[in-house]
């Protein structure tokens, strides 16, 4: 029985690889077919087609405040692998999980109040 | 096939098990309440919140007191805590110990001039909760998870104060240091599982119970190798010898009401984990772990008592001391028998009141620069300041031992437990190490009474309008024991503006007058009139080591 499980997943991942894949190959042919622009022009070979020019060292500086960034994003990045867990046992833990993920999401959401109102969250 | 003989998870959790961890669940509340109100709260303006923190603390023992009082305990929520004696007796004394620890905090927070005081009170109600539910685990997942709570809550704490170096690093070191034994502590749990196939510690312990273990049996290596890996992240988190050094320099640095806190409330955590671990689960193989834990407790015994014997920062010696005594405590954990068991509650309750009060006079000292807690600075201190000297004195008696004070109640039951569990050395030992405690103890009590300060206080700038330069000024406030108080620089960029009051001049908060007075009468009552709390430890201790 598991093995089957295992094959049903394995399934729908090429499925949704090819899916992916077959879909940019395809839309990629029609773009170079009958989309495509002809002309060569210098801007072609530039790094960026947008016209972007890379200049100067990548050992740039930024602001050290990119870290809490960088910790709130891990915060609900650690959140969804809680609720991706609880989500594919969700019926079986009934109204206890749902709970249970309502006051852990909240306390989350209390956490993210707490860094709004800090200014944590403010563009620099 | 491995997942076959998994059946659908049914548990579900009713009223009983909500109802057995109260106490944690209105800890919970309180923090997230004071992290709330810290944000409405006006800056600098913070003291109140140590008011609601407190509230909740009281919330919670009476939710403590209740259930011990209702009677009915036993697991909840699938066997991950369990609210038995022991872990409401735990929760009692980390109850208090946070409770003291909010009421020294309002006047040190303003004075050392901590900027995130909101997070503070949070972080503190937070390590107290990581603390009960560690003293409450039943699972090693839970006593892990328990631990980790605590240990970050006081990571941060450790760290608060941002403008004094030895603060950062003392959250640095205790940080790294503290996660690298939880890795070890981990590893062993992991180990544990992997050779008993259990989480729970009731199905650990079945487990052994019925496995005749041996080293020839596939299990057994692998529950060695669990067990020292779980000793040295048990030794580590009480500061037990060989893994002591990140003690001195983390409990000088941190803010000394954290200090005071977490010197006490660690240690109960980590031991009653200790001792459910090793007394309760693993208790089959008592004779693999025993040399082990004997060792430790001479090592930490001796050691931390001649290490503290050498220092002259009250501060640092208090965090020696803290060393030695988490070896009589370890004595009770090696002994192994019931009536051990019960001093070593004995003990954790006592050294909660007599440590948070030595830590709570060390912090009515300190200046706002983290100095002022060496011996000097308590010379003469008998005639400066009575009150606050004679509650030292009574400290450091009771921390030294002395009769009708909660020392020598603690020492009593865990050296008396030591010789009736066929461990006199152990006692004989602890009896001869603590001797050198009474001099660095009563090397207090000599500075305070007996000497004078180093120079004569005429010395002091009288003027306290005029601003002295930093260098003079952080001398002779140094010398005298003056309170050297830090105004904010000029904008002619001299050097930062100091000014010089005499030390007497150094105001003590209300609340911490507060706490030290429940410190001190607490450490009284027990000392003279134990035998209730005797009886409540003996309870506790029928219901882990049968």
């Amino acid at each position: 029985m598991v093995a089957t499980g295992y094959l049903f997943a394995a399934i729908f991942f090429l499925g949704g690889c090819a899916f992916v894949l077959g879909g940019l190959a395809f839309a990629d042919t029609l773009n170079a077919l009958l989309l495509k622009g002809r002309k060569r022009a210098a801007s072609k070979f530039d790094t960026y087609e947008s016209g972007e020019i890379p200049l100067g060292s990548a050992w740039v500086q930024y602001p050290l405040a990119f870290y809490i960034f960088a910790l709130l994003f891990v915060a609900f990045d650690v959140d969804i692998v809680f609720i991706l867990s609880w989500a594919v046992i969700f019926q079986q833990l009934g109204w206890f999980g749902f709970v249970e993920i309502v006051f852990f999401i909240a306390v989350l959401a209390l956490g993210l109040v707490y860094a709004w109102r800090k200014g944590v969250i403010r563009w620099i | 096939m491995i997942f076959a003989d998994i059946s659908p998870f049914t548990y579900t959790p009713g009223a009983t098990d909500w109802l057995r961890i109260l106490p944690e669940l209105i800890l919970l509340g309180t923090g997230l309440l004071t992290l709330m109100a810290d944000l409405v709260a006006a800056p600098g303006r913070k003291g109140w919140l140590a008011l609601v923190g407190l509230a909740g603390v009281i919330g919670a023992l009476v939710a403590t007191v209740m259930l011990w009082a209702g009677g009915t305990y036993g697991d909840a929520f699938y066997g991950m805590v369990n609210d038995d004696r022991v872990a409401l007796f735990a929760s009692v004394v980390i109850l208090f110990a946070v409770g003291v620890g909010l009421l020294f905090s309002p006047g040190y927070v303003e004075r050392q001039g901590i900027v995130h005081a909101g997070e503070y009170y949070t972080l503190m109600i937070l390590a107290a909760l990581g603390m009960m539910l560690m003293s409450s685990a039943s699972n090693l997942m839970m006593l892990f998870v328990g631990l980790e709570i605590l240990s970050l809550a006081l990571y941060i704490l450790s760290a608060i104060v941002t403008t004094r170096r030895r603060s950062q690093e003392a959250g640095m070191k205790y940080f790294i240091l503290s996660s690298f034994a939880s890795a070890f502590l981990l590893y062993g749990m992991a180990l544990t599982y992997g050779a008993t196939g259990k989480t729970s510690l009731a199905g650990i312990r079945a487990f052994v119970t019925t496995h005749a273990f041996t080293m020839g049996s596939g299990f057994g290596p692998l529950l060695v190798v669990a067990l020292g890996l779980m000793a040295v992240g048990f030794c580590f988190k009480v500061s037990a010898i060989p893994f002591q050094a990140w003690t001195p320099d983390v409990y000088v640095g941190a803010p000394t009401s954290v200090t005071a806190f977490m010197s006490v409330g660690t240690k109960v955590a980590a031991f009653v984990g200790l001792a459910r671990v090793f007394l309760f689960a693993l208790s089959p193989l008592r004779p693999t772990w025993e040399p082990v834990l004997w060792v430790v407790a001479v090592l930490t015994m001796i050691g931390g008592n001649l290490l503290a014997a050498t220092q002259r920062d009250v501060k640092r010696m208090l965090a020696y001391s803290s060393v030695a005594n988490a070896g009589y405590m370890m004595v009770a954990v090696a002994t192994h028998t019931q009536a051990s068991f019960q001093g070593l509650l004995i003990y954790l309750a006592t050294y909660a009141a007599m440590n948070l009060g030595a830590f709570g006079v060390v912090l009515a000292l300190e200046r706002r620069d983290g100095q002022g807690t060496t011996l000097d600075d308590f010379a003469g201190l008998g005639r400066r300041n009575p009150a606050l000297a004679a509650l030292m004195a009574l400290f450091m008696f009771a921390l030294a031992g002395t009769p009708a004070t909660a020392g020598f109640i603690g020492k009593w039951y865990v050296f008396y437990a030591a010789m009736r569990g066929a461990h006199v050395e152990l006692a004989i030992i602890g009896l001869l190490a603590s001797l050198v405690g009474v001099y660095y103890y009563l090397r207090v009590v000599w500075a305070i009474y007996f000497t004078e300060p180093a120079t004569a206080p005429l010395l002091v700038t009288a003027d306290e309008s005029a601003p002295v330069h930093e260098p003079i000024a952080s001398a002779s406030a140094t010398a005298t024991g003056g309170v050297a108080l830090a105004e904010p620089a000029t904008a002619t960029g001299i050097a930062m503006a100091t000014r010089v009051l005499p030390a007497e001049r150094a105001p003590v908060h209300l609340a911490t007058w507060l706490g030290l007075a429940l410190a001190g009468v607490l450490t009284l009552v027990l000392g003279i009139v134990p035998m209730l709390m005797v009886d409540w430890a003996l309870a506790a201790a029928q219901t882990l080591v049968k």
